[in-house]
């Protein structure tokens, strides 16, 4: 599904700021895996995905996905196959658009942005009907703005957006740290049943502990730009947070 | 009466522009000041045209290219070139000054007995009805065509560009190229109303687009300010509102201008209306 080859990034090189961000990185990540990414702050887990989403370019290495060689790829372009969930809430929305506006882009995200009118009575129906299945009460707010809502609103909503259109991969980034911990585990749980219902191949990057021994079948440490450990099948089903948590000390 | 029905009249000639800075500042959020350089743009080639060739509809279309051409060199030199959007603008800006004078190979083109646009409808006898005429026709074809383009799937790309660049970006859009388009649309309205005001007073001036930009952004404002007392939303009401904006602007200058004010001083009476409108919000939070 995705494979990374021998990538590498460094940012403000030949500078004193220089940061060696991701170094000769391998991995390879099959369909409908679901991989949780740890580590410490400024470890290269961000850049890791970003590099898969797009938004930066590695300086070497090569970058596959479902075959296609996207290397040089920008974000938009990568976006028919991937749906992306951002830690700030306001970042995964268009806080002045509608919340039905923005779930007509989302809709569309891997097609054409056209010049007819895709909002119609039928949409606004298949929409309401998504909504409500949150149970947030949001389903008869359509054409109020996005950022009127709470951050766990939000982020629920680009949940159910990420998988409005064909979506294969879905990259989380710490897509719960800015919301409390109730609506946290909430927003958690819910991106795991869209994970498995729709079968997507998935990355998650946390700093909470307890939703990676909850979540994922593979976990990777990920210590200075490079992967440290890489854990799946039974190994992975036998840790216990108490495991994850030695990672640490 | 006449002179504030005057006032009206050139208010209309100015919502395009008023919809050209609603695009750019609002829609995109991109602080543009190409238009003083693409509205005088507009301006200079119907003059040009319109006395070389006589025809309103090429004037009108030539103008609109020209604007919508150098709306794209500020969109390029933004975000290929990766320059700051406002000194894109002004560099572009600047650059149309030579232009707009070498074009026309002196400061200005007077259009006299030349027909424009506003001796079409003929039938309608009195001058004043017949502009007013067209001038709210195309008014209302402008806010009937914008209202709709922003409805479109394109459309909520457009406006979501200007507010989340990083979910647009996720949402498969190529955020420059959307800008590009934004400010090409944005630049092609400005001219259009620089060729609709050079035909209603009757000349081109190389001067004509100063300060324009303060013009278009105070209408823009004002209208904001009362949509928003009135709670209206919609985008087409927010359009609405740059229209009732931009007329009511050139009320204000008429009624100072009647006060007996030295007209040397309108630009300066210009900015400070802009700055108590931009302003008024702000008080009113401090004062709460």
């Amino acid at each position: 599904m995705i494979e990374l080859t021998n990538i590498s990034k460094t940012f403000n090189a030949g500078t004193p700021q220089e940061v060696r961000a991701l170094i000769n990185i391998n991995l390879n990540i099959s369909n409908e895996e679901f991989i949780v990414i740890v580590g410490a702050n400024g470890s290269g887990k961000s850049s890791l995905l970003n590099a898969i989403a797009g938004t930066i370019i590695p300086d070497s290495g090569k970058i596959n996905i479902e075959g296609n060689e996207v290397t040089d790829w920008k974000d938009f372009r990568r976006s028919k196959w991937i749906a992306r969930i951002f830690q700030d809430p306001f970042k995964g929305t268009a806080s002045e658009l509608s919340i039905i506006d923005n779930f007509r882009l989302a809709a569309i995200r891997t097609k054409r942005k056209s010049l007819s009118i895709g909002i119609n009575s039928k949409f606004k129906e298949m929409v309401r009907e998504r909504i409500a299945l949150l149970g947030l009460g949001l389903e008869d707010k359509l054409e109020q703005s996005i950022g009127t809502l709470s951050g766990g609103q939000r982020q629920a909503l680009t949940l159910i957006m990420a998988v409005m259109d064909d979506a294969k991969i879905l990259l989380l980034d710490e897509p719960s740290a800015a919301l409390d911990p109730k609506t946290s585990e909430i927003i958690m749980q819910k991106a795991d049943q869209i994970i498995k219902e729709f079968k997507l191949t998935s990355i998650l990057i946390t700093h909470n502990l307890k939703d990676v021994a909850s979540y994922g079948s593979r976990v990777i440490l990920m210590k200075e730009g490079t992967i440290a450990s890489d854990i799946k099948g039974e190994e992975r089903s036998k840790m216990t947070i108490k495991d994850f948590q030695e990672w640490f000390l | 009466m006449n002179f504030y029905l005057a006032a009206v009249m050139l208010g209309l000639g100015f919502v395009a522009l008023g919809f050209g800075i609603f695009i750019s500042m609002r829609i995109f959020n991109i602080p543009d000041i190409t238009t003083d350089g693409s509205y005088t743009l507009g301006g200079v080639v119907s003059a040009i045209i319109l006395v070389k060739y006589n025809s309103v509809p090429v004037a009108i279309t030539a103008s609109i290219v020209a604007g919508i051409l150098s709306g794209s060199i500020t969109g390029f030199i933004h975000t290929k070139l990766k320059v700051n959007a406002l000194l894109a603008g002004i560099l572009v800006m600047t650059a149309l000054y030579s232009v707009n004078l070498s074009l026309m190979g002196r400061s200005n083109i007077p259009l006299i007995n030349i027909p424009v646009i506003y001796d079409w409808l003929s039938f309608i006898g009195d001058t004043v009805a017949r502009q007013l005429s067209i001038l709210m026709l195309i008014t209302f074809c402008l806010i009937l065509f914008l209202s709709s383009l922003l409805r479109t799937d394109f459309g909520i790309a457009m406006r979501a560009t200007g507010n989340s660049e990083v979910m647009v970006s996720a949402m498969g859009i190529d955020t420059s190229k959307m800008k590009i388009i934004g400010l090409a649309i944005s630049n092609g309205l400005m001219a259009l109303s620089g060729s609709l005001i050079t035909q209603y007073q009757g000349f081109a001036d190389i001067n004509m687009g100063i300060g324009i930009i303060i013009l278009g952004l105070g209408s823009v404002m004002i209208g904001e300010t009362l949509m928003s007392l009135l709670k209206i939303q919609s985008i087409s009401g927010r359009l609405f509102g740059v229209i009732i904006g931009t007329i009511f602007f050139r009320l204000i200058l008429a009624f100072v201008l009647s006060l007996g004010i030295d007209p040397n001083l309108l630009k300066l009476i210009t900015a400070l209306i802009v700055l108590i409108v931009v302003c008024l919000p702000n008080l009113r939070k401090v004062s709460n």
